[in-house]
């Protein structure tokens, strides 16, 4: 007997039992989410392949219609995220806190989420060799381990290689924009950290307003022991050295405290072989013992101001 | 920068607010105001660190888009109404952009994001110049556009400027930013000072200099650049953090320091001119910023440092307190200098 049912579907004139949602394939009815049926058990295969099909398949109206909005749909999500950030701004809650801290920790690696916050770099990006990688040891510290290799890859372009870096993921504001950290309040950086006996480079990257200014860090070296035992390493701020693209530069600056992006520990010392540091903490540290401001030469640009002098008649020094 | 040159940079400055006193056409306003604009960015520059550099440009874009949308507006008034003095303008086009471009030039709210960008990333000196002297030129223009529309526009900008500039520096711990939006607080009340009277204006704005002198220069000699910093001040330099403090309070225009005087002659020719809505909402707005000023007087203030050390150390004694000192106190006797004169038969 003809009816509509078996109008849609010729299996159901043949006497098969079809799935009443879709039409198109027999077996019980399926969930919405769900077209092939399988009682909610998919496997990637299966994923790939619904992708697959979904991509394929023509978009619905509802599809089209939500593809349309998105974007107002992010812009206004990124309002109300601004509006939090300016409301949390203006009530301050961490404002005591921030008036009379002498300390801060800044990262305390005790869980995943802690390591979440870090990337690892090496110069495998570039065709390297060399290996990192950030783990959570059985100590629950941070655990930035692998292999240097000095090899260079054979491009014809790259002259140096064999480093390995961690470095904090930049902090996101409302939009897009970078948030920066503020350590003016303090004036020296502490570490506790548990070495291999190699040398490593603490870098900060301070945010730049000119083009010149991105690839800006600034450095500073630290010695690990290799023993069993915890090192606390206290950097002032004053110590650290200015550098864009890997060179020291000329005229130097202090670390604009106030707009920090990221710190990072960068291990580049020239050595074949496998490295292993361990992180306990953290943090920074406000010392009024230290009143050094810079530790380094800061040329003076421009003509110096000449000191009138009255030269003697008779002056030794022209003979 | 040469010794030999640094001076002409200050009377060049000095002369572009000499030049705007002087004339009433608006090309040679405009000539002054570019002249004070381009005599201050070496001065900006002078220890050449990333940071002023960076402050510096920002300032000189901004001032260099308001002194076009300045000339342009010029332009258009003269174009329209075949006039070019400022004080025969009837409010058009051309005078609203001139407002305008005043307005962004002086860091009057909503154009005020500018100066606490610049200012931060300068050092206390040229900050201080900035926050001061450069007002000058663009308070000197306002006074000159006295038209009923302009006023009542001059005026939205003014009441403006308080509510932003201390809604502003609620969260701020960074002690520059925190005394940018305090001047733009303070701007909002010279601004409809000027509107009012020119004499009331140029009142307000020497009360602002003379408070706000010490405490810039008290600040760059403590080095204190964060809140934290301001706690632990009355440790290493009691008197200096102590003074900072009463500088603190009276800018935030508590009697019976000076600052309070400000306040209250504009607020007495306002409430004589039944301006009363606009001095309520320069009271609110005042009400807010002093929120910051007594957080940072309680720091310097209330406040001892983590260790109690000798205070008599010559180590610890900062040079060239004299004469500031003189400025600070001169808060204290506010009561009986400008409390006095007020007090003579009229």
């Amino acid at each position: 007997m003809m009816t509509i049912r078996t109008l849609r579907s010729p299996q159901l004139a043949l006497g098969v039992r079809v799935c009443g949602r879709c039409w198109r394939h027999d077996g019980p009815r399926h969930q919405r989410a769900d077209p092939l049926g399988t009682d909610g058990a998919r496997t990637e295969a299966k994923q790939e392949v619904d992708g697959a099909q979904t991509a394929a398949r023509p978009k619905g109206f509802r599809t089209k219609v939500a593809e349309f909005f998105r974007p107002a749909r992010d812009t206004i999500n990124e309002v109300r995220k601004y509006a939090n950030e300016t409301w949390t701004f203006m009530k301050r809650d961490d404002l005591e806190q921030l008036m009379f801290e002498d300390s801060r920790v800044l990262w305390k690696f005790r869980g995943p989420e802690d390591i979440d916050q870090w990337m690892v770099a090496s110069d495998k990006e570039m065709g390297g060799k060399s290996e990192a990688h950030l783990t959570l040891s059985e100590n629950n510290t941070a655990f930035f381990h692998g292999v240097t290799n000095l090899e260079v890859p054979k491009d014809g372009v790259t002259r140096y290689s064999g480093y390995a870096a961690m470095r904090s993921k930049q902090q996101q504001a409302a939009f897009n924009r970078r948030s920066q950290m503020d350590f003016s309040p303090f004036n020296v950086l502490n570490l506790r950290v548990r070495g291999d006996g190699r040398s490593y480079m603490i870098t900060m990257a301070a945010e730049g307003y000119f083009s010149s200014q991105w690839d800006d860090l600034w450095c500073y070296f630290f010695f690990t022991r290799g023993g069993p035992h915890w090192q606390d390493i206290h950097i002032p701020f004053s110590k650290f050295f200015l550098t864009s693209k890997g060179r020291v530069q000329d005229a130097q600056c202090p670390v604009p405290k106030d707009r920090i992006n990221t710190i990072g520990i960068t291990l580049g010392d020239k050595i074949n072989g496998p490295f292993e540091l361990e992180i306990d903490f953290m943090g920074v540290t406000m010392d009024l013992t230290h009143k050094e401001e810079f530790a380094y030469e800061q040329y003076y640009q421009g003509p110096r101001r000449k000191r009138f002098t009255k030269k003697p008649l008779l002056s030794t020094k022209d003979w | 920068m040469s010794p030999y040159i640094s001076p002409l940079f200050g009377v060049a400055m000095s002369v572009s607010v000499l030049l705007i006193m002087s004339s009433s056409h608006w090309v040679f306003m405009w000539l002054g105001l570019e002249l004070g604009t381009l005599a201050f960015v070496p001065i900006l520059t002078w220890w050449h660190s990333s940071l002023e550099v960076e402050a510096t440009v920002k300032y000189f874009i901004v001032q260099a888009m308001a002194a076009a949308m300045f000339f342009f507006g010029g332009l258009v008034s003269t174009g329209t109404e075949y006039i070019s003095s400022l004080n025969q303008i009837v409010g058009n086009t051309g005078e609203v952009m001139i407002m305008l471009a005043v307005a962004m030039k002086l860091g009057l709210a909503p154009f005020h994001y500018w100066v606490v960008d610049v200012v931060q990333g300068l050092n206390y000196i040229p900050g201080m110049v900035l926050l001061t002297w450069q007002k000058v030129p663009g308070l000197m223009v306002l006074t000159q556009l006295g038209t009923t529309y302009n006023s009542f526009f001059l005026l939205t900008l003014g009441v403006l400027s308080p509510l932003l500039g201390g809604l502003g520096g609620l969260g701020q711990t960074q002690v520059r930013k925190l005394l940018a939006f305090s001047s733009n607080a303070h701007l909002g009340w010279l601004v409809s000072g000027c509107v009012i009277g020119s004499l009331l204006g140029i009142t307000y704005f020497a009360l602002y200099v003379v408070l706000s002198l010490p405490v810039f220069l008290f600040l760059h000699l403590l080095n204190a650049v964060h809140l934290n910093h301001l706690r632990m001040s009355l440790m290493f330099n009691p008197a200096s953090g102590m003074l900072v403090g009463i500088g603190f309070l009276s800018l935030g225009g508590l009697p019976p320091f000076l600052g309070f005087f400000g306040k209250w002659l504009l607020l007495t020719h306002l409430v004589d001119g039944f301006l009363l809505g606009l001095a309520i909402m320069l009271i609110v707005g005042t009400l807010v910023s002093l929120f910051y000023y007594l957080r940072v007087s309680y720091l310097c203030l209330v406040i001892l440092g983590p260790q109690q050390v000798m205070i008599g150390l010559s180590w610890r004694k900062i040079y060239m307190t004299n004469l500031v000192s003189g400025m600070v106190v001169l808060n204290m006797i506010g009561l009986v200098l400008v409390g006095g004169v007020s007090c003579l038969p009229k």
